[in-house]
């Protein structure tokens, strides 16, 4: 047992050993600059950190300016405007400027005046300071200089003027509290940095993470929709920001690629259904025929009522067709100004001969003049498809109307008829490829005519409703009307 | 951000800064010395007896007797401040 153990401790260290260089190469590989910069989630956050750093630098520069770069300001305009009546005062000599010193001295409140007249050998006359400071020479106006207050040492601002006879004059201000604010401030400023870093990084990662998140979603919902789960829908935090607007929009989008691919799922399974039992029946009768036709005659029969099933079914691939064109808007460039009314009597005239064969009565209300842009034989195949519909459910003695009229900016036409109708929770299914309500089943027909209906209100800018005739079945279809206002420039000219 | 940061701390180093030398002897205020609060309190002195002491407004007296008090306990910038207060009365009056 021992050789065993020994040999499975060796084999989990080396696995150990595996897996620590697997760890340290993984967190190399994560922290890689490189790698870091690929994310979208590092450059936002990096971004974010970058304005955040720029905002309070700007803040503190603007701080700066508005405290300590302001009490610089007042302190050289005091200077400024004492300096100048103590130089008007020398104009009535010295002495007359030895007095106002005195004076000036007495009589400071404030506790920061600095003043020292000297002659030419720089020996004090009067002011403040026990001695000429050394560091102020003939080239230096303006300077800060050190000072001792009662056993303080602080910091004076001063001025220097050369007056006439060689004399020399200091004014100045005691600045030491201002350079106490300075100190104040610029340690505030040393050690923002190290605050705007670490809120930087809090925030830039922040900024990563809500990223992150919101396009993790994004992409497991991609990922799993592309593995065929299509439920998965991206989530929507209900806050109603960008983030919740791009997920609405691409479920949306979901929501669309769902339903196509519904559709093309139901009519794979509807051609398959519909047409195998026309296929099934040519194929019967073809068998039957090739075993019990006697005659040439037998076998001509059986052959042309097979090519009439084969038709039926080209017909109605060639329907389908015609859907998928009209839906993918292929013909919409062909689209010119058409009037609807000369049509539709057209249309009246065709289908009353046929309804009166059938015993129905054909009724219209139409317009002379109805104006729309479209396709002239997609809007003719339109109605001429709600009228055999109306003609092949309605009882003998029944009446359809076709009815076209304008409402506001929509253009409508209604076939009523007084058949059977469609049950409400048919209605919304009943444009379906292939659909066919219980009513309809013994009645001839693919299922594809209220689809291609569909197809051109849809492609027209318009729509199709079924309502309730009471009884019977009304379709409306709805356009938008031609008017000046919403004519395209094709329909214009 | 990291190209700010020089800018920054520069910003920094440069307000807090202090321009003095420490190696320049510093420049003594003789206006906060003892001898200068004598002065002000002799100044004092002779513009109330100028003015009247029984004119002078008692704030002024009360002045005078804080400043010289402080003063002599060593307290010479507040001593002093304060009989320049009591002059600045004297003058407004």
């Amino acid at each position: 047992m021992r050789p065993v153990a020994a040999g499975v401790s060796g084999w989990a260290a080396q696995q150990l050993q595996w897996l620590a260089r697997r760890a340290r190469m993984d967190i190399w590989l994560v922290f890689h600059p490189q790698t870091l910069l690929r994310s979208a989630g590092v450059r936002f956050g990096l971004i974010y950190a970058g304005l955040f750093a720029t905002s309070a630098l700007a803040l503190s520069a603007f701080l700066w300016w508005s405290t300590a770069g302001l009490l610089d300001r007042q302190t050289e305009t005091a200077i400024n405007a004492d300096a100048q009546g103590l130089v008007e005062r020398f104009l009535d000599g010295p002495n007359a400027l030895v007095d106002t010193i005195q004076d000036r001295l007495s009589a400071n409140v404030d506790d920061d005046a600095i003043y020292l007249l000297a002659d030419s050998g720089l020996r004090t006359v009067a002011g403040n300071l026990e001695l000429w400071p050394k560091m102020v020479t003939n080239d230096v106006e303006w300077t800060e200089v050190p000072i001792d207050r009662a056993g303080v040492r602080g910091l004076a601002r001063i001025r220097h003027f050369v007056l006439p006879g060689g004399y020399h004059l200091l004014v100045g201000r005691d600045v030491q509290a201002r350079a106490q604010l300075r100190r104040i401030l610029g340690d505030a400023l040393i050690w923002t940095p190290s605050i705007v870093v670490a809120l930087g990084v809090a925030g830039a990662l922040a900024v990563r993470s809500l990223f992150r998140i919101t396009i993790n979603d994004v992409a497991a919902t991609a990922a799993a929709f592309s593995r065929g789960d299509l439920t998965r829908r991206v989530r929507v935090t209900g806050m109603g920001d960008e983030f919740d607007r791009l997920a609405e929009e691409i479920n949306k989008m979901l929501d669309r690629v769902a339903g196509l691919m519904d559709g093309v799922r139901q009519v794979s399974n509807a051609i398959a259904h519909d047409l195998r039992t026309p296929i099934t029946r040519a194929r019967a009768r073809l068998e039957d025929a090739s075993r019990t036709a006697r005659t040439e005659a037998d076998l001509h029969a059986a052959i042309e009522r097979a090519q009439h099933d084969l038709d039926g079914i080209v017909a109605v691939f060639q329907a389908l067709l015609r859907i998928a064109e009209i839906e993918a808007g292929a013909r919409r460039s062909a689209f010119a100004r058409v009037d609807l009314g000369p049509l539709l009597f057209d249309l009246t005239e065709l289908y009353t001969a046929a309804a009166e064969e059938n015993g129905q009565v054909l009724a219209h209300d139409i317009p002379p003049i109805l104006p729309a842009f479209g396709d002239r034989d997609m809007l003719q195949q339109a109605v001429a498809n709600l009228l055999d519909n109306a003609l092949k459910f309605s009882p003998p003695g029944s009446t359809i109307r076709l009815d076209a009229r304008v409402a506001g900016r929509m253009l409508l036409i209604s076939v009523a008829d007084q058949g059977p109708g469609i049950p409400p929770e048919d209605r919304s299914r009943a444009t379906e490829r292939f659909f066919r309500g219980e009513s309809a089943r013994s009645t001839p027909g693919s299922g594809l005519g209220l689809s291609l209906v569909q197809a051109v209100a849809v492609l027209h800018g318009g729509t199709l409703r079924l309502e309730d005739n009471q009884p019977g079945l009304r379709a409306v279809m709805a356009l938008p009307a031609l008017t000046a206002a919403n004519a395209p420039p094709a329909a214009r000219s | 951000m990291i190209a700010g940061l020089p800018a920054w701390l520069g910003l920094a180093m440069a307000a807090r800064a202090q321009p003095t030398q420490t190696d320049v002897a510093p420049a003594r205020v003789t206006s906060d010395s003892p001898e200068f609060c004598a002065q002000l309190a002799d100044q004092l002195r002779e513009e109330v007896r100028a003015r009247g002491a029984a004119l002078v407004p008692e704030e002024v007296h009360m002045l005078e007797e804080e400043g010289l008090k402080l003063c002599s306990e060593g307290h010479l910038r507040p001593g002093i401040l304060r009989l320049r207060r009591a002059l600045q009365i004297l003058k407004e009056e």
